[in-house]
């Protein structure tokens, strides 16, 4: 009985990425078997399609990208810097390696679903659900949770000594979250799914327009001497002569951070 | 003749450091310089022509603000083309509006070999099909060579999810071609 090479093999192979040894045996055997020919040729088919260059973009873009900038449309891009870390690199193939030799040793009563080993190792492990998840779907349909979103990064500054931030149309499960900080610009972050709002500024001015679900962080300098938050026309936090106000229908505090919900606590799920 | 106030916006030191300050002239520069790779990135992740200009746009129009989180450790163009990445990611969670026909892939491509015209055709298409999910791995893996790790940290999941998602991507490549 012939044994094909599988298609990792294979891919790796199309890519130049195997071992010397492993690349003259993949040769050998593809040399004397036509299906393995075609599906070699298959794979760089679809690689070459799916890296072939893509016609530039309409002349028009630039036109239309200047007038925002002129009109100071303003985009909260999702920075680098701000990523989320699931795992601390270096550290986590080790640490999965340890755990998974635990789990061994432990038997097979203690890698049960729900089974409180497990539990345990999930919570050291981040992730470990998760992939065991995502491998056992069935039928090609990912499994896995949605992922989240990159948080988006937006810097503002005030107008004489200012600041007026408003939400309109946001969704009811949106959270705004204020902080005071020793910065000179007003610093927000918008997660999940206020990260798609539409972010526009001007001077001492932020507007962000139908926020979908998720957290609006605010670092507002505490130096300034007037900040006022409105949502859909409604004061929520007013800041004058030295005096913090909190306005919003419902507030909560973690710390020094004032948390805002939107929408009413019963209304939020 | 006050060599030290001219700005030579040759220097991509300077040129950065005025588009942040807010110079258009930089900003177009810069636009000339890198927008097809933004947009490239944009149209293979959402598989749209239109979607991938309003990612062109969002991330030039944003970019001023946005290059204050820039270090100006490592190439410019890797941050750029992540920032268009992860632009187009958002994009592609948060959408909620029509969907484009993602055969768009049936457009001429300005080059390429030309040994397999209709199964590169039948390739491209069947790449746009692709579930979302599983056509951003295969993206970010096979075209823009992330590795799993940095697509994990992108897409928010783990590095065995991501070689998951890329692995159901291949095979539903395959038994379409079949």
């Amino acid at each position: 009985m012939v044994m094909h090479p599988g298609m990792d093999r294979l891919q790796a192979f199309d890519e130049g990425e195997l071992s010397a040894v492993q690349r003259r045996s993949t040769a050998e055997h593809i040399a004397a078997c036509e299906r393995c020919r075609d599906t070699i040729e298959w794979i760089a088919d679809v690689r070459a399609a799916a890296r072939e260059e893509v016609p530039p973009p309409a002349d028009r873009a630039w036109d239309m990208i200047a007038a925002r900038v002129a009109a100071q449309d303003a985009v909260l891009l999702p920075v680098d810097t701000a990523g989320p870390q699931r795992t601390a690199p270096g550290a986590a193939p080790l640490l999965r390696a340890a755990m998974l030799l635990l789990l061994l040793a432990v038997g097979a009563a203690a890698a049960m679903p729900g089974g409180w080993l497990r539990s345990v190792v999930e919570s050291i492990v981040p992730g470990l659900g998760e992939a065991e998840q995502g491998m056992t779907g069935a039928g090609g349909v990912d499994v896995a949770p949605p992922a989240a979103a990159a948080p988006a990064v937006l810097f503002v500054e005030p107008a004489g000594g200012a600041l007026h931030i408003t939400l309109e149309r946001p969704h009811q499960a949106v959270r705004i979250h204020v902080r005071l900080s020793g910065a000179q610009d007003l610093e927000v972050r918008a997660l999940e799914g206020a990260a798609g709002a539409t972010f526009r500024t001007s001077a001492g001015r932020l507007d962000i327009v139908e926020a979908g679900p998720g957290s609006v962080m605010l670092n507002v300098p505490a130096s300034l001497g007037r900040v006022r938050i409105d949502v859909d026309g409604r004061t929520f936090l007013l800041k004058e002569n030295g005096q913090l106000r909190i306005l919003a229908p419902s507030a909560d505090t973690v710390g020094s951070e004032y948390i805002l919900p939107v929408g009413s606590p019963a209304g939020l799920h | 003749m006050n060599m030290q106030n001219a700005v030579t916006l040759n220097d991509n030191t300077d040129l950065l450091s005025a588009a942040r300050d807010g110079s258009l002239e930089a900003l177009g520069d810069l636009y000339r310089t890198h927008s097809r790779v933004v947009h490239a990135v944009a149209y293979r992740l959402l598989a749209s022509h239109a979607d991938a200009e309003d990612v062109l746009q969002d991330v030039f129009v944003g970019l001023p603000r946005a290059l204050r989180s820039y270090s100006e450790q490592g190439r410019f163009e890797a941050w750029l083309k992540r920032l268009a990445v992860r632009t187009a990611l958002t994009r592609l969670r948060g959408q909620q509006r029509r969907r484009e026909e993602p055969l768009d892939a049936l457009a001429p491509h300005a080059h390429g070999r030309d040994t397999h015209p209709v199964e590169r055709l039948a390739a491209r298409r069947a790449i746009a099909a692709l579930p979302a999910p599983l056509r951003t791995v295969f993206v970010l893996r096979e075209v823009d060579g992330y590795t799993h790790a940095e697509i994990a940290e992108m897409l928010g999941i783990t590095e065995a999810n991501s070689a998951t998602r890329l692995s159901r991507a291949w095979s539903a490549l395959r038994r379409e071609a079949r």
